[in-house]
């Protein structure tokens, strides 16, 4: 162990003066200023609430563009630089012949090299929070972000740092063993780059050049990447050190059969995984997640994913005609607190689409067979739009299996059914059922009951088809409606023939006995250019959504009800950083 | 008498080719030893193996009455070919470099310098240094765990004839002042000549000739009117 310190002190004194020590410095200014050109022009553009979210997001844009690049090719230059002092000059034979143990020299130089990338690493921390905090002052608009929060920015880069463990140990192999400085610099460089290939791909928590950025996104690959990049980093600096020690200061690197039976596996177990990545890259925007399919009925798949992240289960519900990668950028978010999940009901997107089975309750079932399936006890349940129908079936049914119910956008009338005011869609369909067995040829003995239920129904829905067609008037006259602020990302396009089967399939639910947590926008956003926005978002809170909101609030007395001044009906995009403080408060106040 | 250096029958092969043959050197303690060779006759080969730099395919080596091990490199200062030297440090943070390593006292880098005369230069960068300064900085390195031996690799090689002169003369004073034993391999026999009291001839990997340099005059003066003469009659009729 002494012998390691004063091999390392000799390492120290050999980085006077060198490209080596140079890159330390510079790779973290370069990283700053990338980072502060991203986040410059997303304030610029003042593209949503900024200031929330600010650190995280500043941090991880950051941190990404730092472990997904600039770390590996440090690592790579690094390694070849203190290789590459001792190779010029064929150092190897003074060294050896001092008498000092080789594995001394080895570790020496393993631990310079950590040494730098760990030095570089905090600078990078460290120009983060400054340049962060630069931003601030410039921009007064961010003032709420507040000071920035050092030990979470540092906690991170040494993650990165942790994982880069495993390329480190190589990159040193490979650059200790060629006395050529291209053939370590060309491994490093051909592995960053092959990794924006890998990014996307099932097997990327296992790429070592991937480790150092996939501690960034949740908390399976955080462990996987902290496990490979500690463990195998030091294993491989273990065969690493083996194989110096045993090899001969002689002119050619010969390779003895078991090194040779080591590359040849690697070099095969990097064909084979090349071969096996086939698509996609990094820039990719969606967030990084794992696809599973699930079986909840008979020839029923529904398509599953899962981003990740630690902590108490949550599981997404999209609107309809959308599905679970609605949510990809809300998600990735939450996966700093929750173990985060999504589903894409049947249907649409890449579940099955079968013929029949899109009644509220069915669609509540096949969401209990995921929960089922996955082993999730007591998950929160997040539904947006029509997935407020899944909460609803879900939560009446069976309140003890779940721990809490998040409407987004979500507690209209499929989820909550309010008699007084009636819904133009669920009284329909039952007006017409009740006709229908009416119809000559029923098996009715008395039809009397049912027409007097009959006579009553058809007066409460006489003032809903006439509010329903002043509603249709005024959104002809506005040319714009609630529905109509779709946001980005409904990409899918809707299964019409499922679309109408859920329409269709709606139930009347009034009793939630859980905790419940609505935010509604209130009044939702009509469009800045439309002239007719103010009378719009006027009835929009005098008779569309404000009365919902409110006999929601007092028919489920467990219910906290939160209304979003102008924010879009895609709530959890338009209104993130609000949506996501509300269900940090809620959530963690449940037991 | 004891020996500083005490080989049996070392051989080492590169492949097929046998780069040394059954070589048994008996180099005595305190005094210089000439290892003369042609170029490729295998005195590189030797030095790496004294070194521990590679491994002997048959044979053994024993140093000052021991089997030889890494603990007996303590003993030992080295200069192979061309001073492996930190181009972009100065030449007291090229000591200061294997100091370190070694764990050596801070005190032995002045010393080291002092032998070698390079105090006054021992601040500039060696990049600035001339071959003869390289070649004396390379000895001083040799010198900075207090060696009882010094292994070297035709140490003269490449210098203009005041930088001969000058390593020649750090070299004879080192038995005499020092009291450590001198290794060096040359293929110049005029160079050992003026050191050596005792040589060893190697040709194609075999010792043709082991002795002090007055047996080795009486052996052939009858025959050979110069030493330059029997050395080119002992490789050239080993040869054919």
């Amino acid at each position: 162990m002494i012998s390691i310190c004063h091999a390392f002190g000799a390492e120290a004194l050999k980085l006077k003066r060198t490209l080596a020590l140079r890159m330390v410095l510079l790779v973290p200014v370069l990283v700053t200023l990338l980072g502060l050109l991203v986040q410059s022009v997303a304030v610029i553009r003042g593209r949503g609430d900024l200031a929330a979210t600010l650190w995280e997001s500043y941090t991880r844009s950051s941190l990404t563009i730092w472990a997904v690049f600039l770390l590996p090719l440090l690592v790579t230059v690094e390694t070849a630089l203190l290789c590459s002092i001792e190779h010029t000059e064929h150092h190897w034979k003074h060294l050896f012949s001092l008498p000092a143990p080789r594995y001394a020299i080895y570790w020496g130089k393993f631990a310079m090299a950590q040494a730098l990338v760990l030095l570089s690493t905090l600078l990078v921390a460290g120009c983060v929070a400054l340049s962060g905090w630069l931003l601030i002052v410039w921009h007064p608009s961010l003032a709420a972000a507040g000071a920035p929060p050092f030990a979470m920015i540092a906690g991170r880069a040494l993650e990165c740092w942790l994982a880069a463990g495993l390329i480190l140990a190589a990159n040193l192999w490979i650059a200790i063993r060629w006395p050529s400085f291209t053939v370590p610099l060309g491994v490093g460089i051909a592995g960053t780059f092959f990794a924006l290939f890998a990014a996307s791909a099932q097997a990327a928590k296992y790429y070592p050049w991937l480790l150092p950025v996939n501690v960034l996104s949740g908390a399976d690959p955080l462990r996987m990447a902290l496990m490979l990049g500690i463990g195998g980093g030091l294993l491989v600096a273990v065969l690493g050190c083996v194989d110096f020690v045993r090899r001969e200061e002689s002119a050619p690197p010969a390779l003895g059969w078991v090194g040779r039976t080591v590359w040849v596996s690697v070099l095969l177990a990097f064909i084979g995984f090349s071969v096996y990545l086939d698509r996609a890259t990094i820039w990719n925007q969606e967030a990084r997640h794992t696809t599973q399919f699930v079986t909840v009925d008979h020839d029923v798949k529904l398509e599953v994913l899962d981003w990740g992240g630690s902590g108490r289960p949550i599981v997404l519900l999209a609107g309809l005609g959308d599905t679970a990668h609605v949510f990809s950028s809300f998600a990735a978010a939450l996966t700093a607190r929750y173990h985060v999940y999504g589903i894409t009901r049947r249907g649409f997107g890449a579940s099955s689409a079968p013929s029949s089975g899109y009644s509220a309750d069915r669609l509540g079932d096949d969401v209990l067979a995921v929960m089922e399936a996955l082993e999730l006890t007591k998950p929160v349940l997040v539904g947006h739009s029509i997935g407020g129908e899944e909460l609803s079936s879900v939560g009446s049914r069976y309140p003890d299996k779940v721990a809490g119910l998040v409407y987004l956008e979500a507690a209209y009338s499929y989820a909550y059914y309010d008699p007084a005011r009636g819904d133009f869609n669920l009284d329909l369909f039952e007006l017409a059922d009740k006709i229908d067995r009416l119809k000559p040829g029923s098996e009715l003995r008395d039809p009397r009951p049912l027409m007097q239920e009959l006579v009553s129904a058809l007066g409460g829905f006489q003032r809903v088809l006439e509010e329903q067609l002043q509603d249709l008037d005024a959104l002809a006259a506005t040319g714009a409606g609630p529905q109509s602020s779709t946001a980005p990302g409904e990409s899918q396009r809707p299964g019409v023939a499922a679309a109408r089967a859920i329409t269709a399939g709606e139930r009347k639910y009034s009793r939630i006995p859980v905790p419940v947590l609505a935010i509604y926008a209130l009044p939702h956003d009509m469009g800045a250019g439309n002239p007719r926005a103010a009378v719009a978002e006027a009835r929009d809170i005098a008779s569309i959504t404000g009365p919902q909101a409110r006999a929601f609030e007092i028919a489920i007395p467990s219910a906290r009800v939160v209304r979003l001044a102008h924010a879009s009906h895609y709530i959890f995009q338009s209104n993130q950083s609000e949506v996501i403080r509300e269900m940090t408060a809620f959530i963690g106040a449940l037991p | 008498m004891a020996y500083a250096i005490e080989t049996q029958d070392l051989t080492r092969r590169f492949g097929a080719r046998t780069v040394l043959h059954q070589v048994s050197l008996r180099v005595p303690e305190s005094g210089i030893y000439g290892f003369l060779g042609l170029n490729g006759a295998g005195k590189t080969t030797m030095i790496r193996l004294l070194l521990g730099l590679i491994k002997a395919d048959a044979g053994s080596i024993r140093m000052f009455g021991q089997p030889f091990g890494h603990e007996l490199l303590r003993r030992i200062g080295s200069l192979v070919e061309m001073p492996s030297l930190y181009s972009h440090l100065t030449g007291r943070e090229n000591l200061e470099v294997t100091r370190r390593q070694i764990a050596a006292p801070r005190s032995r880098i002045d010393h080291a310098l002092a032998v070698v005369r390079l105090d006054a230069d021992a601040d500039r960068l060696v990049r600035e240094y001339s071959l003869g300064m390289k070649q004396r900085l390379g000895l001083a390195l040799a010198l900075l765990n207090a060696p009882q031996l010094l292994i070297l690799d035709e140490p003269t090689n490449g210098l203009d004839p005041a930088g001969i002169h000058e390593i020649r003369e750090l070299l004879r004073g080192m038995p005499r002042e020092h009291g450590i034993t001198v290794f060096l391999s040359s293929h110049l026999l005029s160079e050992v000549e003026q050191l050596a009291e005792s040589i060893g001839i190697v040709h194609e990997g075999k010792l043709l000739f082991q002795g002090s340099l007055a047996q080795l005059r009486a052996a052939w003066s009858t025959t050979h009117n110069s030493l330059e003469e029997i050395f080119l009659g002992l490789t050239s009729a080993s040869s054919q």
